[in-house]
């Protein structure tokens, strides 16, 4: 297990890395902010990570709306019509987090919305190879998150 | 006389495997369940046991066991080896080369395998800190 801390970083990288690890499943909770998931990098880096895996999860923070999303990231829009492809929206607030093979982990820090630059700059934890007991608590309460969403699709 | 030597050399090898990966996977798998599974629990024990087991997690304490164990392992087998050295034909000393040349191989997979499942305290520290931070509600 490696565990990496990226503070004060713009994390186009750290999640478009990760999802390029795909293989068998992604679990991503998120805003999915359209300026960062339209991002050429983020985009191709989903998008080849969705055609890798069995099943794609996206739990949506509070207060985002996954019909307005899907007009915002039209390119995603498209892919969701795939039975793989879950979509649930918390009815509370949410750390996001990023989960590829049950195995890679990327945890951030809370932060305020996106600056109105579209300048993004988060402290981000990057575990790859998780040990069982870390991967499973860390799942876990992912788990109980998306148990408690509202499914959309 | 060899297959005393060999069970003497098993013994020794037994003993390091013990020390070298044993005693800090177990330690540090078991406090990084209880860290993370049952926080309160480790809220009660002391300062100083949580020291003492976060000490047994360490990479440096981990790198000092591995030192010690291969030590170990190696001065049971030279001292052996010199003591019976005399005695010994050429045939044995290839048996001889070859329970070396096994052991060495088992400490590389005991650093193979400790290097992939050891956990520092910090590292644990970092997971906690990460994953029971409160979100921020957006507008």
């Amino acid at each position: 297990m490696k565990v990496t801390e990226l503070q004060d970083v713009d994390p186009e990288e750290v999640i478009a890395g990760l999802f390029d690890r795909a293989t068998e499943s992604v679990s991503i909770s998120t805003t999915l902010h359209p300026s960062f998931f339209n991002r050429p990098r983020i985009r191709q880096a989903f998008i080849s990570a969705y055609s890798k895996v069995g099943s794609f999860r996206i739990l949506l923070d509070h207060n985002i709306r996954w019909d307005e999303r899907k007009n915002e990231l039209p390119w995603l829009a498209k892919l969701a019509v795939d039975s793989k492809f879950d979509v649930r929206e918390s009815d509370k607030p949410l750390l996001h987090w990023v989960i590829i093979d049950s195995k890679h982990f990327r945890l951030e820090k809370p932060h305020q919305a996106l600056e109105q630059n579209g300048v993004l700059r988060t402290s981000n934890l990057l575990i790859e190879n998780a040990i069982k007991p870390v991967a499973d608590t860390l799942k876990d309460l992912f788990g109980l998150w998306w148990k408690d969403a509202i499914i959309v699709k | 006389m060899l297959s005393e030597c060999t069970s003497v050399i098993a013994t020794f090898a037994t003993l390091g495997f013990i020390i070298v990966l044993g005693l800090p996977a177990v330690l540090s798998y078991a406090w990084t369940m209880i860290r993370l599974r049952e926080p309160k629990r480790i809220e009660i024990l002391t300062d100083y046991s949580i020291r003492f087991i976060s000490m047994f997690s360490g990479k440096k304490i981990f790198l000092t066991f591995f030192v010690l164990g291969l030590l170990f392992i190696l001065s049971g087998l030279l001292c052996l080896f010199y003591y019976l050295y005399p005695e010994v034909l050429l045939i044995e000393i290839a048996i001889w080369m070859q329970i070396v040349a096994m052991t060495l191989a088992f400490c590389i997979l005991c650093i193979i395998a400790l290097k992939t499942h050891l956990v520092t305290p910090k590292e644990i520290r970092d997971v906690i800190d990460y994953a029971d931070a409160i979100p921020v509600s957006k507008p």
